[in-house]
């Protein structure tokens, strides 16, 4: 059957990236929406979408019979639920089917057996598939968790059972903790997916984590698209994924590839799916089916030159595979890296705000949910971009992924960029020396933010560029002309440097310093002075519009720069800077010294006192009230501190003028 | 579209040497500029810095829209002319953009004898707001002075152009419409309170800006009062008591700020009522001038080859090339705005003085600005021309001049002697600005000249008297005339006196003139109503 029209259940990248394959696919994508994303990307590039709740994902993207009802509404006949959200959800899946509707995912049975741990492992066992030796089944009882685990011996990895992707899990190392932890691990699995079972697994140390991308047509034709290693991990959470794995064996990688297949076709696997296991030296263990699309599919994408979603399609629509195993090949080495708004300074805690600024770098591909101007929501998940590179061999895409990372610059809200990029140079990933811990045992070193060559170089140009590029270049105007008159004074000769013009530019950081540029000389040549009176020496030239040409020294730097009121943005060849200038008159302007006397404004009499003396006030506050010309009037304090000398009481006849208390600063100021 | 041909042979010995000596005439004026710039004596900048205050200059400079030229009036002024004080006579002047429109600033520079006003400093500041009123530029002033130099009465207090003449602008400007905006960051006392108390709008700088008639001392004296400074004249009583100032600033950079908003409030900024085209530069290197310049004053500058280097392309269309050869009239462009050019080939002579006339009529008719470039010694003698009228021709030539309302301009680029430098527009006829090269002298006339002339009456008396004097005695007479002439003709005496706006190098003459060529053009137009041509 062909669809005709697809309802996207999801947002964000995800749901963009769904639309396009569909679109080009001669199906028609509408789109879902929150409230909160009323205004969100995925709204306005599917084009058509349609309101299904609150904001709270549990209030709409959550909500089956809403979805249900969009796709009613706009004639859907078949719904793609992306990953999250309702993706995994048997109930919905059936709700879809019941509705008439193709459900984009395996079978509602298949979407319950891998949602339960328990049983996926079971069905893992049942295939002749290795997992991770631990207590059979899932366990709630406290008492028999400890003992069984105290059987196993630590370390021992608790899972909740309707846990993924790294949530509700724990790790237990020390006897010590046992019992808390078990507690804990047993109150969050019933928390956070209201279900109080546990599973017990032995814990592999330095294990990585592979991952085979399956296909099956439903009828059990199953093929996989080879594997994706997604070792780099923070807390369980995904941070960089690549494919292929590099660095193990081919062999171990078939018979991985090969008992993935397997399980698919025992099931008679229907759509995308993904089988993840441990890899620990040549052993390999079953870990869970991701039953939908996985974020990290373009890697895939890019390595077999297949785009999955059109291959879901032709699935759903009933027209099979349409490709044999033996079609496929591996083509280079693709990796991702995920951008989310996060603070790594807050243990990377979601980082909401507008996106002032969102420049991403070109020639590679990026699936993103945002752009410049919109806001990242507490509502859900805050990813901001994948960055996805392709190239001949691994070493060159992590070169590449690193090049396009330093090229990334994001303002209004924190992100992991520098996270990022600090990994994709680091040397111990380059030779996938890393397990799925490695990250959590190196966080501060990652963290650290990186070095520049000579940031005062930086500093400076930014400067040159805001005082040259505020300028028109060969204007008829002199006044405006930039080639022979910014700057311009009455010259002294030589390279005698004026006051020049001074910059106030604030760094990513925050740090403001005040800088002087140098009038214009002969060839572009500007001098900028530093706080410290140290002077740098530069030559700025736009070669192309947007393209400058700067030269220190024998160093010459080509760099593109943005500008825009207020934010300038230079995509050097050490990264993407931003600067905030501001001329020194912006900073300026007195809260400082703001009146201090408390003064009667008319003559009248005082009707109440509002404060005592030695009382603290703020900017504002009623000190008193007076009656005057048949008014009661409140007489305020002008700056904050501590209100004193009150020289009036009730009753007080007072003049225009005069002054009837004082506010003294208190000492923290 | 006529492309001026230069026949300089930039490789010869001539040329070489004129290079080399205009290029120390040049540095001597960095000295002196460089003196300029730094202000009042170290120990009083230090002394203005620690109370919080900042430099006028840098006062100036954060005044400026960042990035924006600033060309400086008259800052040579009052050069060796008071002890102690630089050249620029305790003061800065000059036009400047503040929020993307022309102003004229004047500031004080405390750092120079308390920010006094010498003679010169009066003057520069009557001239500032002169250039201000013509070009309609609202004036800002930042005023820190501590009022009129005493010892120096004479040339501040009675006369017109003086301290009083201050004033007298400021309300014939207001009228006009012209904005004026004082900002006070030092004491202003007496006559001083009046500059911001005649402005539209005053800043006054908390604790440090102070106006009163008489100072606490003053009213002691007189009535016995005792009263404190801020009571008497401070910014708080002056901004929520008196009204006399309107807004409140906590230290300068606020008070900047305040300043550049309120300029951002003058409405609507002028804008240009010529189209300019594109500048480009001379097809000759502007530098070479240098090298054209006659070093002896005997020996004549080719002032072709200056035009050539002076005017975009060196595109040139030339009026009556072969009529009063004498003096070469035309139009080209300097950094894309039009200007008709009236520069001296030779002495003037009755046909040169009847084209010039013609020309200034055209350039009146069309609405194009004028530019002198003064080099002449002056209208031709003898029987000849006076029988063909050269008074006649010479009256045409300035009644042309001094009635034209267009903008127009002086630069003494040679010497410039008698009614050639007056019809060449001196300074009595009024240029919007006049400026000299460093090698530019102007006097009644040359020394030499003037020695001989001074010995021949000598020598006539010493007739009458029946006493003869030796060639020796001659030269002794002679010496101290010529030194005297020397003295008077050069360009910084005429700068130190006000007598011209700036003393500018030739290569930096493109970039003034388009600065004051852009500022006239956008004034509104003034109808020219010539005298009676004798005929």
């Amino acid at each position: 059957m062909k669809i005709k029209t697809l309802l996207i259940a999801n947002r964000g990248e995800i749901a963009c990236r769904i639309a396009r394959t569909a679109r080009a696919s001669g199906i028609t994508p509408v789109g879902v929406h929150s409230q909160a994303d009323a205004n969100a990307l995925h709204v306005r590039e599917i084009g058509k979408s349609v309101c299904i709740g609150a904001g709270p994902a549990s209030e709409s993207y959550l909500k089956i019979d809403a979805v249900i009802a969009a796709a009613r509404s706009v004639g859907a006949d078949a719904i793609h639920p992306g990953y999250g959200f309702l993706a995994e959800n048997a109930d919905f899946a059936r709700a879809v089917e019941a509705a008439g509707m193709i459900f984009m995912g395996p079978t509602p049975e298949t979407l319950e057996r891998f949602g339960d741990k328990a049983s996926a492992k079971d069905a893992a066992v049942a295939a002749g598939i290795p997992v991770v030796s631990g207590a059979q089944g899932a366990r709630s009882n406290p008492q028999e968790i400890a003992q069984e685990v105290r059987k196993m011996g630590l370390p021992v990895l608790l899972k909740a059972v309707g846990g993924g992707g790294g949530r509700g899990q724990r790790l237990v190392t020390d006897e010590a903790t046992l019992v808390e932890d078990i507690e804990g691990a047993l109150r969050e699995a019933k928390s956070t997916f209201g279900s109080e079972g546990l599973l017990l697994e032995r814990f592999l140390p330095e294990a990585r984590h592979v991952e085979v991308q399956i296909a099956g047509d439903g009828k059990g034709h199953v093929v996989h698209l080879f594997e994706r290693d997604c070792t780099l991990q923070r807390r369980h959470q995904k941070v960089i994924e690549e494919a292929p794995a590099w660095g193990l064996p081919r062999t171990l990688l078939d018979e991985i590839a090969n008992d993935a297949v397997r399980l698919g076709e025992t099931l008679n696997y229907r759509g995308l799916g993904t089988v993840e296991f441990l890899v620990a030296g040549d052993e390999y263990f079953f870990l869970e089916v991701n039953p939908r699309i996985q974020v990290e599919h373009p890697v895939t994408e890019a390595i077999t030159g297949l785009d999955l979603v059109a291959l879901h399609l032709r699935i759903a629509e009933g027209a099979g595979l349409g490709l044999v195993q033996g079609d496929l090949r591996i083509n280079g080495h693709a990796v991702e890296a995920r951008l989310y708004a996060e603070d790594p300074a807050m243990q990377f805690a979601p980082s909401t705000g507008t996106l002032t600024t969102l420049s991403l770098p070109s020639g590679l591909r990026i699936d993103s949910g945002v752009e410049e101007g919109d806001a990242v929501t507490p509502y859900y998940d805050p990813m901001i971009a994948k960055l996805i590179v392709h190239a001949p061999d691994r070493e060159a895409a992590l070169a590449r992924l690193a090049t396009a990372l330093d090229h990334v610059a994001v303002e209004g809200v924190e992100t992991n960029c520098a996270f990022l990029t600090a990994l994709a140079r680091n040397p111990e990933f380059g030779q996938m020396q890393v397990h799925t811990r490695w990250i959590d045992g190196r966080l501060d070193a990652l963290t650290k933010p990186a070095q520049l060559s000579r940031p005062e170089r930086w500093k400076a140009a930014a400067a040159i560029l805001f005082v040259a590029t505020s300028r028109r270049d060969a204007d008829a105007d002199p006044w405006t002309n930039r080639d022979t008159f910014t700057g311009w004074r009455l010259g002294l000769g030589g390279d005698a440097v004026e006051a020049g013009q001074r910059v106030t530019l604030t760094d990513s950081a925050g740090a403001s310093e005040e800088l002087r540029v140098g009038p214009v000389k002969p060839g572009d040549k500007y001098t900028v002075i530093s706080e410290n009176g140290d002077a740098t020496m530069l030559t700025a030239r736009e070669i192309t519009p947007g393209r400058w040409r700067l030269s220190e020294g024998d160093t010459v730097l080509l760099i593109d720069a943005r500008l825009r009121v207020g934010v300038i943005e230079m995509d050097t060849p050490e990264g993407r800077l931003i600067f905030r200038p501001a001329t020194p008159l912006a900073f300026a302007g007195g809260d400082a010294a703001a009146d201090r006397a408390v003064v009667s404004p008319l003559t009248g009499m005082i009707v109440e006192i509002k404060v005592t003396d030695g009382q603290p006030v703020a900017a504002g506050d009623v000190i008193a009230v007076m009656e005057s010309m048949k008014m009661e009037i409140s007489i305020r304090a002008a700056a904050a501190g501590i209100a004193s000398n009150i020289s009036v009481s009730n009753g007080d006849m007072v003049d225009r003028g005069q002054v009837i208390a004082e506010i003294l600063p208190s000492e923290e100021q | 579209m006529t492309k001026m041909k230069s026949l300089l042979d930039t490789g010869s010995d001539d040329f070489r040497k004129n290079d080399v000596l205009y290029r120390e005439k040049v540095g001597e004026l960095h000295a002196l500029r460089l003196l300029q710039r730094v202000g009042g004596p170290e120990k009083a900048r230090e002394r203005h810095v620690s109370k919080g205050k900042i430099l006028p200059r840098e006062r100036v400079e954060r005044l400026l829209d960042p990035g924006t030229p600033f060309l400086e009036i008259g800052e040579l002024a009052g050069l060796n002319k008071y002890e102690g004080v630089p050249p620029g006579a305790g003061i800065i002047t000059g036009i400047g953009v503040i929020e993307g429109r022309q102003c004229m600033i004047i500031a004080n520079d405390a750092t120079v004898k308390g920010g006094t006003y010498f003679g010169m400093t009066c003057r520069k500041h009557v001239r500032a707001q002169k250039i201000a009123w013509k070009n309609r530029l609202p004036v800002i002033t930042l005023v820190d002075s501590g009022g009129a130099f005493l010892p120096e009465q004479a040339s501040i207090f009675p006369d017109e152009g003086q301290f009083g003449s201050i004033f007298h602008q400021q309300i014939g400007m207001s009228g006009d419409g012209v904005p004026q905006i004082a900002v006070v960051m030092g004491p202003c006392t007496a006559g001083g309170a009046y500059i911001p108390a005649l402005c539209d709008e005053v800043v006054i700088v908390r604790g440090q800006g102070f106006m009163y008639l008489g100072g606490p001392e003053l009213t002691f004296a007189a009535t016995g009062e005792k009263v404190d400074a801020e009571s008497l004249g401070g910014g708080k009583m002056h901004s929520s008591v008196s009204g006399v100032t309107d807004h409140l600033a906590e230290d300068d950079a606020h008070a900047l700020a305040i300043t550049r908003e309120i300029v951002s409030h003058l409405g609507e900024k002028p804008q240009p009522r010529k189209t300019p085209t594109s500048p480009r530069p001379p097809a000759y290197p502007v530098e070479e001038i240098y090298g054209v310049v006659s070093r002896d004053p005997r020996v004549p500058t080719d002032n072709r080859e200056i035009v050539a280097r002076l005017v975009d392309d060196s595109d040139f269309h030339e009026f009556k090339p072969l009529f009063g050869d004498t003096l070469m009239t035309g139009w080209g462009r300097i950094h894309g705005h039009e200007v008709g050019i009236l520069a001296n080939t030779g002495v003037l002579f009755v046909e040169a003085a009847l084209k010039a006339t013609h020309f200034i009529n055209l350039c009146v008719q069309r609405d194009i600005p004028l530019l002198f470039l003064a080099d002449v010694n002056g209208f031709m003698v003898g029987r000849d021309v006076e029988q063909m009228g050269i008074a006649k021709a010479g009256a045409k030539m300035i009644t042309a001049m001094s009635s034209a309302r267009v903008p127009k301009f002086t630069i003494i680029t040679g010497g410039s002697y008698g009614a050639g430098y007056l019809a060449m527009l001196g300074r009595p006829f009024q240029p919007d600005a006049m400026f000299a090269w460093p090698t530019g002298r102007s006097a009644i006339m040359g020394p030499e000249q003037a020695a001989s002339v001074l010995a021949q009456v000598r020598a006539q008396i010493n007739e009458r008297e029946g006493k003869k004097w030796t060639p020796e005695e001659e030269e002794t007479f002679k010496a101290p005339i010529r030194k005297e002439y020397e003295d008077f003709q050069g360009a910084y005496n005429f700068a130190s006196n006000l007598w011209i706006d700036s003393v500018i190098e030739p290569a930096e003459t493109r970039d003034v003139m388009a600065l004051m060529l852009d500022i006239a053009s956008r004034r509104p137009k003034v109808e020219t109503h010539f005298g009676v041509f004798r005929m």
